[in-house]
């Protein structure tokens, strides 16, 4: 598959269907995702992206995942894209055949699952008991993404003896009410479960490994990395092009040094995670030793670089940067939800920082 | 002719086998105990290091290994080289900084513009002779601004008579030639135009060398003052007037291997500090977070360098854009992160130690680390000049 071609077609559709109108529209007035948008990316197919070929995707990699997260990030669109992937990989990874046969066609038809931070980054806040052949779940999920637009949950849960699974909810089925937390990145939200002796099927749960879900970080890393890096790269642009035209003092304020050296800064701090964050997507990709440091070490810097573009964006662009019509100020709600999403600068910078510190390379 | 059988550079083809072979060769090759020697013995001890140093990459055929074998070189691939810095760095060799403008800089030069015979003389004298070269571009009156240096030379006859003077020449005062930049035609319409190139013999009746006192308590850096000092017309490079075009052939060639060895030796040093810092600075909480900030931004400038490697293997004279996000990434990264390391060590980062040279950035005193990196945030074009680089030439942002 070209990749190239890949990338030029989710951009020509976002483009298309999620012009910087609709996403300003979106943060005013919507919370959680774009439906509509939502449809239109699953009629073109890219939660198949990962999917195996055996179960009717494309089977591609880290790689072509990199690309729709730039893409997205370049268009600041508000879609469950990573919920849905990481959810994907997941069932991929940990399911029998015949749970993955149940819930990846759900996916693929549009089924949003929101999942909750891999074990690693914050322990199972479900407990899991058996009574003949059901399981039983009680406890409290916090910060779940995406979770007041999802029909599917996909949580994480230990047992008595420590064993970790992920088990899939059935909001319908399972009879569950969600709120929406609403936050200042209207394209996205969290909601708190609590269930109180909830019974399912045992055919709901798997066991997961860590192995399984240090990948999931890895995963969820580079997804904000290469989201992070798309809106640098439009939001910069953005920027640019009003300095351009913006005149002040009977010139364009693009001309005076103050301003555009700045710009010069944040394009160079871009071009260092832009690079960072592909050589991240190759390790993964390619399972390389340092996978996990370079996932972690993408994820911390290109969010860190996308606030602080993000934060000096608006003070460049004056007062229009500050109304609710101009789209400025979505770039920076994204980019500080994107450093706190799936492990905070802390966590990554110290899982990036360690091989270093143990005097492990 | 010196044999190569057994050297790396005999199985430089095979990468694995180079990088092993360089394993080998390394440690038995590099001067031994070259950082205390330099710190005991100074500015002499520094010196001879440099020259065995040299000596033990020549007779080994690796000093010029990445010149043209019709020149006298092995034709060293650029994947080669990149081997060849990373395991330098990884050995704890000595960086060869009094040959930097031999090595690189003149010949790049010599290639792409020198005659036959300047070609013949000046690359071997460097090849077999070690002879060290410095360059004569700033002036005190041209410096970001360098198209508007002052230092005239005029035709007489066969030669060339040149006044003026130059300044921040490295090594100035060991060299015996200089790549100098002078102006032919003062009545050209732009600056850049009337600019000559000269190979200058620094022995020439009327040149004085003065080396110029550093705040490292070194004097790397020197004044060179030319009065009536007279150039035979052979030794123009190119023709009259092209000087300003080919001095962008050489600094061009600052790009890519040489700033790759400077930051794998960051890379090291942070490894390193990692290890030193464990059971001192490293625990207080606020240090240890300030420094793990500093791994993405490392992984962050060896990935663009790496982007800027891939590019110069497609087209050795390519990688002009990300070049310049290299530089401007690099320097100030660098200065962040010494001025860490200093800070971070507390009153005992303030004791002053003898200079430890051509150790990279990594010389064991942090203070005198973050003194030095002022060489890459205003030489070779500061900071500033390339932001403006950035933003009027890449991002399209009007002139001021």
């Amino acid at each position: 598959m070209d990749l190239g071609a890949l990338q030029d077609s989710i951009r020509d559709m976002l483009t298309t269907e999620c012009p910087r109108e609709r996403v300003v529209r979106h943060a005013q007035h919507g919370n959680g995702i774009d439906r509509d948008l939502w449809s239109k990316a699953i009629a073109l197919g890219w939660t198949m992206i990962s999917i195996p070929e055996e179960n009717g995707g494309l089977g591609l990699g880290t790689d072509a995942l990199a690309l729709l997260y730039e893409e997205a990030g370049r268009a600041a669109a508000p879609l469950p894209l990573l919920s849905c992937l990481l959810a994907v990989q997941s069932i991929v990874a940990s399911a029998s055949p015949a749970q993955r046969d149940s819930w990846l066609p759900r996916i693929a038809e549009g089924a949003i699952v929101a999942m909750d931070a891999p074990i690693g980054i914050t322990s199972p806040g479900l407990s899991l008991s058996r009574t003949g052949g059901d399981i039983v779940l009680t406890g409290t999920v916090r910060d779940l993404l995406d979770g007041a637009d999802a029909q599917l949950l996909l949580l994480t849960a230990a047992d008595a003896e420590g064993r970790a699974y992920r088990i899939m909810l059935d909001v319908a089925a399972d009879d569950l009410t969600i709120h929406r937390e609403t936050l200042w990145d209207r394209g996205r939200s969290l909601s708190n479960i609590t269930l109180d002796g909830l019974k399912l099927s045992a055919d709901r749960a798997w066991l997961t490994t860590s192995e399984a879900e240090e990948a999931l970080v890895d995963h969820a890393a580079i997804a904000l990395a290469a989201d992070s890096v798309g809106g640098q790269d439009a939001l910069l642009d953005l920027t640019i092009e009003y300095l351009k035209t913006r005149q002040q003092f009977g010139r364009p304020i693009g001309s005076f040094q103050a301003l555009k050296h700045r710009v010069a800064d944040h394009r160079t701090r871009l071009e260092g995670a832009r690079w960072l964050t592909r050589s991240a997507v190759a390790a993964v990709t390619a399972g390389l030793a340092h996978h996990a440091t370079e996932a972690s070490a993408a994820k911390a810097q290109a969010a860190a670089d996308y606030i602080d573009l993000g934060r000096d964006a608006i003070q460049l662009h004056g007062g229009i940067g500050f109304t609710a019509e101009y789209p400025c100020h979505v770039f920076v709600k994204r980019a500080f939800l994107n450093e706190q999403l799936f492990g905070s600068r802390t966590f990554h910078l110290n899982r990036a920082a360690a091989p270093a510190l143990c005097g492990a390379v | 002719m010196t044999s190569l059988i057994n050297t790396p550079v005999s199985v430089a083809d095979d990468l694995d086998a180079f990088r092993d072979a360089l394993r080998h060769w390394l440690p038995g090759a590099i001067p031994a105990n070259w950082r205390d020697r330099i710190r005991k013995g100074g500015e002499p001890a520094y010196l001879d290091v440099q020259r065995e140093w040299y000596k033990a990459l020549a007779d080994a055929g690796l000093a010029t290994a990445h010149w043209p074998s019709a020149w006298g070189g092995a034709d060293l691939s650029l994947d080669a080289q990149i081997i060849f810095y990373s395991e330098l760095a990884r050995a704890g060799a000595p960086m060869a900084l009094l040959y930097t403008v031999s090595l690189y800089h003149m010949p790049a030069t010599m290639f792409a513009y020198g005659t036959p015979e300047q070609r013949d003389r000046y690359l071997e004298g460097v090849r077999n002779g070690g002879v060290v070269w410095c360059q004569g571009f700033s002036e005190p009156g041209a410096g970001s601004d360098l198209a508007s240096l002052k230092t005239r030379a005029e035709r007489r006859g066969d030669t060339y008579v040149v006044n003026g003077q130059k300044i921040w020449s490295s090594s100035g005062q060991h060299a015996e030639f200089c790549l100098l930049l002078a102006r032919t035609d003062p009545t050209a319409k732009r600056k850049q135009e009337g600019i000559s190139y000269f190979i200058c013999d620094l022995r020439s009746p009327g040149v004085t060398v003065r080396p110029i006192a550093q705040p490292t308590a070194e004097s790397e850096f020197n004044e060179i003052f030319f009065d009536d000092v007279e150039i035979p017309a052979e030794n123009l490079i190119g023709e009259e007037g092209q000087g300003w075009q080919i001095a962008q052939t050489t600094l061009t060639t600052e790009r890519g291997l040489l700033i790759f060895e400077c930051v794998e030796r960051l890379a090291q040093a942070y490894r390193k500090d990692a290890d030193d810092g464990r059971d001192t600075w490293l625990r207080d909480p606020v240090a240890r977070h300030q420094f793990v900030t500093f791994y993405p931004r490392i992984r962050a400038i060896q990935a663009l360098v790496a982007q800027l490697l891939a590019e110069l293997r497609e087209d050795p004279h390519g990688g002009n854009v990300t070049a310049t996000y290299v530089k401007l990434y690099w320097g100030p990264l660098l200065q962040d992160y010494v001025q860490f390391t200093t800070r971070a060590q507390g009153l005992e980062g303030q004791r002053f130690t003898e200079p430890q040279r051509c150790a990279g950035h990594n010389s064991g005193d942090a203070f005198s680390d973050f003194l030095w990196s002022y060489g890459w945030t205003i030489a070779g074009g500061s900071n500033e000049v390339m932001r403006n680089l950035v933003s009027e030439r890449f991002l399209g942002l009007p002139k001021g």
